[in-house]
């Protein structure tokens, strides 16, 4: 694996066939002893009506449906394992801690990520109830000083909304705030202005995730290094905006130009052996995500 | 109690019980070992330092002005940006809120000399702590140069006079905030 980065720039390797990642690509995996599985999630849908009095909140169907994925997910790994083998799992949770802004003037102070990973947390802890696992094996217990999610800034939205006003203005003024102003800021149609104005783009944000996971790999190494005998599930929440450029670039090879769009709640799995050999499966494909 | 403190990670001198003490006006403070993961700690002279003034700034000054009316060219300050497999080794102590105001307010994130950073660190024992801490988030945050290791130097500046510029700054933040 190269030393300077988690995954490499995919321009060699075209991966054909995948137009869509769904929550199908989040799969139960079992990870060898000293290794880790990490799942890289979007977040659930929140609500976005105007007129709403918790705009920004997860919507409760959406809320729910992913406490029960998480909660189906973690049942099927500790079903899989015996009595031993789950004394030596331990979970922690991540998400970006993006509070919501968007191009036609909404804020809200949820966190839409955080809130996904929280229930995330709620289903897991029913599982590990129901299977007998110790409360300190969701790391979050004690990593956090409410032992809830753990909050990361790699893993935020779009910083453009937040740290670049002007380029935001620029796109608002030439595109609107519907449609065209995403699609012109997902091509990156206004590269050279945005450049100028020193705004993150698509390429950009896919780094940033590869660096996100490059760290998430160097907790789990950590990790692993001081607690021998050890799996470790990291489940990471982030944002459409930055999980679809970040699968085009650096897991299928597709232009960053290209839409590939994510289900709301959807991810994929990337296990990582004890060697540091990254893979992933998408729509029955297995993908070898690194050289070693 | 704990249960309302954050866990703040300070790198370079901020490792240092006595400039903590003098950042936020309390000489018992809980510190443990820490390393802060994914980060790399830097060097940045007085010229790396942004000259912009934010609109948001508490009052229409850029942290390079505000730092070269406290201290002379010669200043240097630690910071940290993400790298890939980077360490920073530091001292995860237990602050409050108001505390951690207090630290923001002496590293200008106001100002815009700094960012807000939520992040892993480990401890000596390999227990994950989620940590909130100030540095940039651009990997290509201008700088002089990288300090490695853990064996580096706590003080940049003379301890006596940086400590003296801290405690008047906190006077000067609390007066300010109570206006």
């Amino acid at each position: 694996m190269n030393k300077n980065e988690f995954l490499k720039h995919r321009e060699e390797v075209v991966v054909t066939g995948i137009e869509r990642i769904t929550r199908e690509s989040i799969k139960p995996r079992i990870s060898e002893v000293g290794g880790t599985i990490i799942i890289l999630q979007r977040n659930a849908k929140d609500d976005r009506r105007l007129d709403s009095e918790d705009i920004g909140a997860l919507e409760a169907e959406a809320a729910e449906q992913t406490f029960l994925h998480a909660r189906e997910f973690f049942d099927k790994i500790f079903e899989g394992m015996d009595d031993k083998e789950r004394e030596t799992i331990d979970v922690m949770i991540i998400a970006g801690d993006t509070t919501l802004i968007t191009p036609d003037g909404i804020k809200s102070y949820h966190k839409r990520a955080v809130e996904t990973a929280s229930q995330v947390i709620a289903g897991l802890k029913e599982s590990m109830a129901k299977f007998s696992l110790r409360e300190q094996q969701l790391l979050n217990t004690a990593a956090s000083p409410d032992g809830g999610v753990i909050e990361v800034s790699e893993l935020r939205d779009l910083l453009m909304l937040e740290k670049s006003p002007e380029f935001v203005k620029f796109l608002i003024d030439k595109y609107g705030t519907g449609v065209k102003f995403w699609d012109a800021y997902e091509s990156d149609a206004e590269r050279e202005t945005r450049l100028q104005m020193g705004a993150e783009g698509p390429d950009e944000i896919a780094d940033r995730v590869n660096y996100a996971l490059s760290l998430h790999a160097q907790i789990a190494e950590e990790y692993h290094q001081a607690n021998p005998g050890r799996r470790l599930i990291v489940w990471a929440v982030s944002h459409y905006d930055s999980i679809s450029p970040f699968i085009k670039k650096y897991i299928v090879g597709m232009e960053m130009s290209s839409y590939l769009p994510v289900d709301q709640g959807a991810g994929i799995t990337i296990s990582i052996d004890k060697t540091g050999k990254a893979t992933t499966t998408i729509q029955d494909q297995e993908l070898i995500l690194n050289e070693q | 109690m704990n249960k309302q403190l954050l866990n703040y990670f300070g790198y370079g001198t901020n490792r240092t019980l006595d400039m903590m003490a003098a950042i936020i006006g309390r000489k018992e403070i809980e510190g443990i070992y820490g390393k802060l993961l994914g980060f790399e700690l830097c060097i940045q002279k007085i010229d790396d330092i942004p000259d912009k003034i934010l609109q948001t700034a508490p009052f229409p000054s850029s942290p390079r002005k505000i730092i070269s009316e406290c201290f002379n060219n010669d200043f240097e300050l630690y910071i940290i940006r993400p790298r890939e497999k980077a360490i920073t080794y530091g001292i995860i102590w237990k602050i409050t809120q108001q505390e951690y105001e207090l630290v923001r307010d002496w590293e200008l994130l106001e100002f815009g000399m700094q960012e807000d950073v939520k992040a892993v660190a480990i401890d000596a024992k390999g227990k994950i702590i989620n940590v909130i801490t100030h540095g940039s988030l651009s990997s290509k945050m201008p700088m002089d140069r990288v300090v490695e290791g853990n064996d580096y130097e706590d003080y940049l500046v003379p301890k006596k006079d940086i400590l003296e510029v801290a405690e008047k700054s906190r006077k000067e933040y609390l007066e300010r905030i109570s206006e």
